[in-house]
């Protein structure tokens, strides 16, 4: 169970089920007399249960790795109190994270934040092509091979969206 | 080396939690929870971090067990030192925060986003997979 840190401060007396996704259940609790975010991961029947305890496991642990790396580089990610690897539980859905520096690997996370940000907001291609931009800007002759990257990982897949150039200076 | 007894607490839900399963790295409840104070996996090192040393003026004791037994052993062990009992919420007064800072590598920007006992504990948390 990793137990973070409730920042809208709800006191309930048990758990309260926040949210429910394909991987588990987001509670809100009291923990040690704080206000926290539980979450569960649920059991895959359908794996060998070895598997799944296995599985289950290294994703706690690569999402607690995550978030408290993040937060010690400035990133404003949730403190995580209790990675509990028993009862199935972690926060947030940074279980495939891994910590390669592959150009390819960073492409396709920015594929990923594109496409998250495109679907999910109407009119944000100039602001996406902007983000793309100050990342190049940020990270010199690195983030220049990643992007390179980004626009060969942007010709795969069947979805294909038209580049609007970057209109204004971040 | 403590921020606030929160911290404590957390070390100490561990310690009786691996006890129950029969996990624990050290070889009894008390010293657990000062080793799961600790971000290292050395066990002498945690304990000469974080336990009592020959020089210190404070003391912060922890004390396990049902209501009763934890009355018990609070007056055992405040007879057994030679001070003045302060309440926890002194706590913060004594604590040394850059010291603090220094020990569980906690880092600037980490305080823009964050409190000290956030960082301290999420380090804690995670000693045995993450390396900072």
């Amino acid at each position: 169970m990793v137990a973070v840190p409730n920042l809208n401060k709800k006191r309930r007396m048990d758990r309260q089920l926040v949210t429910q996704g394909a991987e588990g259940r987001v509670y809100v609790g009291d923990w040690l007399n704080h206000s926290v975010i539980i979450k569960q991961r649920f059991s895959k029947k359908y794996r060998h249960v070895d598997l799944d305890t296995h599985i289950t496991q290294e994703r706690i642990k690569a999402e607690a790795r995550a978030l408290t790396r993040c937060r010690s580089l400035g990133i404003r990610t949730p403190a995580v109190y209790d990675p509990y690897e028993s009862s199935e539980v972690i926060l947030i859905d940074f279980g495939l994270s891994s910590v390669e520096e592959r150009a390819e690997d960073k492409a396709v996370d920015l594929y990923v934040l594109e496409r998250a940000v495109l679907s999910t907001h109407p009119n944000t291609e100039a602001f996406v092509s902007c983000c793309i931009s100050a990342y190049k800007k940020a990270g010199s002759n690195a983030a220049e091979d990643v992007v390179k990257r980004l626009d060969e990982v942007r010709t795969r897949g069947r979805k294909k969206i038209p580049q609007k150039p970057c209109t204004s200076t971040p | 080396m403590v921020v606030a007894p929160f911290q404590v607490a957390v070390a100490a839900n561990r310690a009786v939690r691996a006890q129950a399963l029969g996990k624990m790295a050290t070889r009894s409840l008390y010293t657990e929870v000062i080793f799961n104070l600790s971000t290292k996996k050395n066990i002498m090192n945690a304990l000469k971090t974080f336990g009592m040393g020959e020089e210190d003026k404070e003391v912060l004791a922890v004390v396990l067990g049902t209501e009763e037994e934890v009355e018990d052993k609070v007056t055992k062990i405040t007879q057994q030192i030679n001070g003045k009992v302060v309440d926890t919420s002194e706590l913060a007064d004594l604590t040394q925060e850059a010291r603090v800072q220094e020990l569980y590598k906690v880092t600037p920007e980490e305080l823009k986003v964050g409190s000290l006992l956030e960082a301290v504990v999420s380090r804690m948390a995670c000693r045995d997979f993450l390396t900072l």
